[in-house]
């Protein structure tokens, strides 16, 4: 059965003006992201890996070129129909967390969910839910971001992008401020959302979290110079391994 | 080293700095020309007294009788106090002036500018107050008249420029002159200088036998006590005349100038309130932003000193630079602004450089932004540079999840504003405070505008002792009876007063049939007098002489002293509050025959139009017997009153100056607010927070602040309106003022106040439309 395609670009362009020099980023990109995928972009620094999240989640406008999301072209809303796009539509998980310091763990996932006008008390009782299922035990449900550790603070970002059941979660390298064995915990969640049905569309340049998505795309100066299909993620399987390092080396990564 | 600090500093924060600039150049800038008014006009004042040689009592006085007048003379000359007098060459005619717009034949007393006109020679005067002429016309003239600039504006509103023709009919014959100039005089005031030739032909006529005497007293010698001693004398001699003292002369010239610079001056310590807190602000939040730079400047070497002294000295640099920037506007529009001053204060002011107002303004401008600059940059002082580069300062705790959203209900945006408002306490003591200051202002601006500006029969009532809608002079001896049955005719009654001594004292005695018959009268405690041994006084009189509820005191006319028990005090301008009312029945003991020609009203409604009608009616039943009358009621409707004109100006700029301050305060704010949570805002755009409801999120999370400040400042400021009106007016004999200070006010300022920040903080929240979440995200 073909895959649904969610996301599609035609001609995508964004450039950005640094001291009176255009700095094109992106470049005539065509591709599309799938339904149930958990897409990666890789690529070296400065690709436009950011950018392009960014371009196709509808936090920042394109140049030129059109975004499509479920068939309609998001590129001509303005600013106030992209934030209701993105509350309805969209997840996010960054790489600094970004949880809202003045509020608990649990008023920054309901913060998101209520933003969408659903039921308080379900929404109440699906983030309890979530935050339990990534591990968030309730005793930090009341606590302020500044009081978890790094990987803590990113499994509730993960919660909180996923609450309202977006189409599409974008993380921004969410593994890239953590240490080893957080990584590790936050891509089992990410893992565990994928494989119940959640979109994900992740930028990295690590190549172990990389290896959760089943679909990677290469980013090079601002246009795709290769994708890669890896398949569902299972956990030790060296051929999928194998197959992801031979394509970031025949890509030069 | 320090020096590059400061413009670093200054870099930083130029947009906060510029309002923080205009806010300083607002509040330096009125309490500037507050105090350089009542110095300058003051000072003005004191040194025309000295340089014209005025006379420190005026003495005006009508009698057909050589001897009589030779008498009185004699007697002033006989004073030891009396260092010089002087009689002024006037004469004194009947006088209609004769323009088209007014009718010659009207009683009404405000509009017929006839009457009885000091004439003086040109040329002669005496030693005492001699003129000095302003405005002089450069043209050829044929019959020249010069007047004060006070007649013109108080007589004549003003209407009268040099080289303007002015028609008199004296002694049946018209005459046209031609203003030839204006003259500034302390106490003749009321004289037209006309050419002498002219002047004799006129002293043929019918004269009236009126002097005027200027006196000058000894060093030391108190000028009340002397101008006490001359009434009671007259009074004593039954001589028709009134004295009028230097301080009385002042009063009149520098009481509406002392007011306009208190309402200055006071708005003006508001605002550098305003200002003091908006440094404290403004230092705390920059040091908490930038807390990892000052740890990065200690780790490079600068001394805590230096990065103090740099935070200190951009404000006490752009400290100094508004004030002298309000300095340099002041000596701008102080010309034109003396010209526009001169209708109140009917004289002109040389405004010199004044180095007192100037050092008062800079030094309480400048020394306060330096201590609160000073008082603000400690929490720089024991700041380990490792600490600051590591975790900064402390600026939040959040202990308390305060509004969970979970378990209270209610729209999002509302919670998040809750929220936001319980996180930042600094931001609410500034918001608080700057709407305190504004609520108090603008709690006395309506207040004013109200009592004085928009129901200026509220400010009669406070000045005189009955309040009346018209006063009708008829030649009658009791027309009472036939008045008050007139349609639309609420209540009536006569008035009359007579001059007498209390304890040394010169009193106004003000008396009716029955006062417990008169409407509205101006109580202040006590009850109004019911026998003929007893008597209500005037406040001021009783402060002045210690006299309680209850006291039995003496009045004592010309030949005639009597014991009266004090039943309450009452309160009014006339005399200058030394005043005491008493029913007709208590004059006997004192030897006064009660006038009744002077019937005051009260119409229906107190309206223009049923005023109109009775004076009508009144003037169809007594015909050539009214005599004048005075319509306050149409005339207080009208407002062409200057002090209801001033009130009006008064309360339009406080209000104007209050939404100035809250724009001004609030731009420094939102701006602070925007960058201090800019990461905030990124993600809850990211969110999908539309830019509408973060402004509006914004806009309701200082809401509690503004509301508490306004609310508390409203209430504070119509609290103590009254006490505020009366140490303005405590010249005019008022001791207490009891205009109306209604909760309805209190509302409107909250109301209005609240609102208009409200509009305001959105309005300024705009920038955060401009920014997307991307770039507030990766910024």
């Amino acid at each position: 059965m073909p895959k649904k395609s969610i996301i599609r670009t035609e001609k995508l362009c964004k450039s950005f003006s640094s001291g009176g020099v255009m700095q094109h980023v992106i470049k005539n990109l065509d591709t599309e992201i799938y339904e149930g995928d958990f897409t990666v972009i890789m690529g070296s620094s400065g690709a436009g890996k950011s950018t392009l999240l960014y371009a196709l989640s509808g936090m920042d406008k394109a140049s030129l070129g059109k975004v499509y999301f479920s068939d309609r072209s998001i590129t001509e809303f303005n600013s106030d129909q992209l934030a209701i796009f993105r509350r309805k539509h969209c997840g996010f998980v960054f790489q600094q967390v970004y949880l809202m310091d003045s509020m608990s763990v649990l008023d920054n996932v309901l913060t998101a969910g209520l933003l969408t006008g659903q039921n308080k008390r379900q929404l109440n009782a699906k983030a309890r839910e979530l935050l339990k299922q990534v591990g968030i035990e309730p005793k930090l449900w009341n606590k302020f971001p500044n009081q978890l550790s790094g990987g803590e603070a990113q499994r509730v970002g993960i919660v909180r992008a996923i609450i309202n059941s977006p189409d599409m979660v974008f993380a921004d390298e969410p593994t890239g401020a953590l240490n080893s064995s957080s990584s590790d915990q936050v891509l089992n969640v990410l893992t565990d959302v994928n494989r119940k049905g959640q979109s994900i569309l992740m930028v990295t340049h690590d190549m172990k979290s990389a290896r959760r998505g089943n679909r990677i795309i290469y980013l090079k100066d601002g246009t795709i110079s290769g994708e890669c299909e890896l398949g569902a993620y299972v956990s030790g399987d060296r051929e999928r391994h194998d197959k992801l390092r031979n394509f970031l080396t025949e890509m030069g990564w | 080293m320090l020096g590059k600090l400061i413009k670093a500093n200054f870099r930083k924060d130029m947009s906060h700095m510029i309002s923080f600039l205009l806010i300083v150049i607002l509040s330096s800038f009125l309490m500037h020309l507050g105090l350089m008014l009542i110095l300058g006009y003051n000072s003005q004042f004191e040194r025309k007294v000295e340089e014209l040689h005025s006379p420190d009592l005026m003495v005006y006085m009508a009698t057909y009788d050589e001897e009589e007048r030779r008498a009185i003379l004699d007697y002033i000359s006989s004073l030891p106090e009396v260092d010089f007098y002087e009689l002024v060459p006037t004469i004194t005619l009947a006088t209609e002036v004769v323009r088209d717009d007014i009718d010659p034949d009207s009683k009404d007393a405000l509009e017929n500018v006839s009457g009885t006109y000091d004439y003086a020679p040109y040329g002669e005067w005496g030693t005492l107050d001699k003129p000095v002429f302003v405005d002089l016309y450069e043209g050829p003239v044929d019959e020249p008249i010069y007047m004060s600039r006070l007649y013109n504006q108080e007589i004549f509103k003003g209407a009268y420029k040099a080289g303007d023709e002015i028609t008199l009919k004296i002694n049946g014959r018209e005459r046209v002159f031609t203003v030839a100039g204006f003259y500034e005089s302390v106490s003749l005031y009321n004289l037209f200088y006309i050419d002498p030739v002219t002047l004799a032909e006129l002293n043929s006529g019918d004269v009236y036998p009126v002097y005027q005497i200027g006196i000058r007293l000894a060093d030391g010698v108190d000028v009340n006590e002397e101008y006490n001693k001359l009434c009671n004398e007259f009074d004593s001699r039954q001589i028709a005349s009134s004295v009028i003292s230097i301080n009385e002369f002042q009063l009149l010239y520098t009481q509406m100038i002392n007011i306009i610079s208190v309402f200055l001056c006071a708005f003006a310590v508001i605002i550098t309130l305003v200002v003091l807190v908006v440094i404290f602000f403004r230092i705390t939040n920059s040091i908490e932003q930038n807390i990892t730079n000052i740890g990065a400047l200690k780790a490079l070497g600068y001394t805590t000193h230096q990065i103090r002294t740099a935070h200190i000295l951009e404000f006490v640099i752009t400290a100094c630079i508004g004030f002298l920037v309000s300095s340099g506007l002041i000596y701008l529009i102080i010309s034109p602004l003396e010209v526009l001053l001169r209708s109140v204060a009917y004289m002109s002011w040389d405004h010199p450089f004044d180095p007192v107002s100037f050092a008062v303004t800079g030094i309480v401008i400048v020394g306060s932004s330096f201590l609160v600059a000073l008082k603000s940059t400690s929490s720089i002082k024991g700041l380990d540079p490792v600490i600051a580069l590591r975790f900064g300062l402390k600026s939040h705790s959040f202990k308390r999840n305060v509004v969970p959203l979970d378990s209270t209900g209610g729209p999002l945006v509302w919670l998040m504003a809750l929220k936001s408002s319980f996180a930042s306490k600094k931001q609410n003591i500034l918001v608080t405070v700057v709407m305190f200051s504004i609520g108090v202002s603008m709690a006395i601006a309506v207040f004013v505008g109200y009592n004085v500006g928009f129901k200026p029969e509220n400010l009669q009532a406070l000045l005189s002792d009955s309040y009346a809608d018209v006063l009708v002079r008829v030649n009658d001896d009791n027309p009472i009876s036939e008045i008050e049955d007139l349609p639309y005719v609420e209540h009536a009654w006569w008035k009359d007063d007579f001059n007498a001594a209390c304890e040394g004292t010169n009193i106004l005695a003000v008396v009716t049939e029955d006062w417990n018959q008169v409407p509205n009268v101006n109580m202040l405690e006590g009850r109004l007098p019911k026998y003929d041994d007893e008597i209500a006084v005037g406040k001021k009189l009783a402060e002045s002489q210690n006299i309680m509820i209850g006291d039995m005191i003496v009045l004592e006319t010309a030949g005639h002293s009597f014991e009266y028990t004090v039943t309450g005090y009452a309160q009014s301008s006339d005399n200058y509050g030394l005043i005491v009312l008493m029913n007709e029945d208590g004059t006997t003991h004192l030897g006064h025959e009660c006038s009744k020609y002077s019937v005051y009203l009260i119409v229906e409604g107190s309206s223009p139009a049923k005023s109109a009608k009775v004076i009508e009616n009144i003037d169809s039943v007594f015909g050539d017997r009214l005599l004048m009358y005075v319509d306050y009621c149409t005339a207080l409707a009208e407002g062409a009153d200057p002090t209801i004109m001033l009130a009006r100006v008064i309360c339009i700029v406080l209000i104007i100056v209050s939404l100035a301050v809250i724009w001004l305060t609030m731009m420094l704010l939102i701006k602070t607010i925007i960058i201090k949570s800019q990461k905030e805002l990124g993600i809850k755009k990211a969110l999908g927070f539309t830019s509408r409801q973060l402004r509006t999120e914004l806009s309701l999370s200082l809401m509690p602040s503004i509301c508490l400040g306004m609310s508390v400042g409203a209430i504070i400021g119509i609290l103590n309106s009254n006490t505020f009106l009366t140490v303005l007016l405590s010249a005019y004999g008022v001791s207490k003022s009891n205009m109306v200070a209604a909760p309805w006010m209190m509302v409107l300022v909250i109301v209005f106040g609240v609102i208009a920040s409200y509009l305001m903080v959105y309005g300024l929240s705009r920038r955060i439309k401009k920014i997307s979440a991307y770039s507030l995200i990766t910024e």
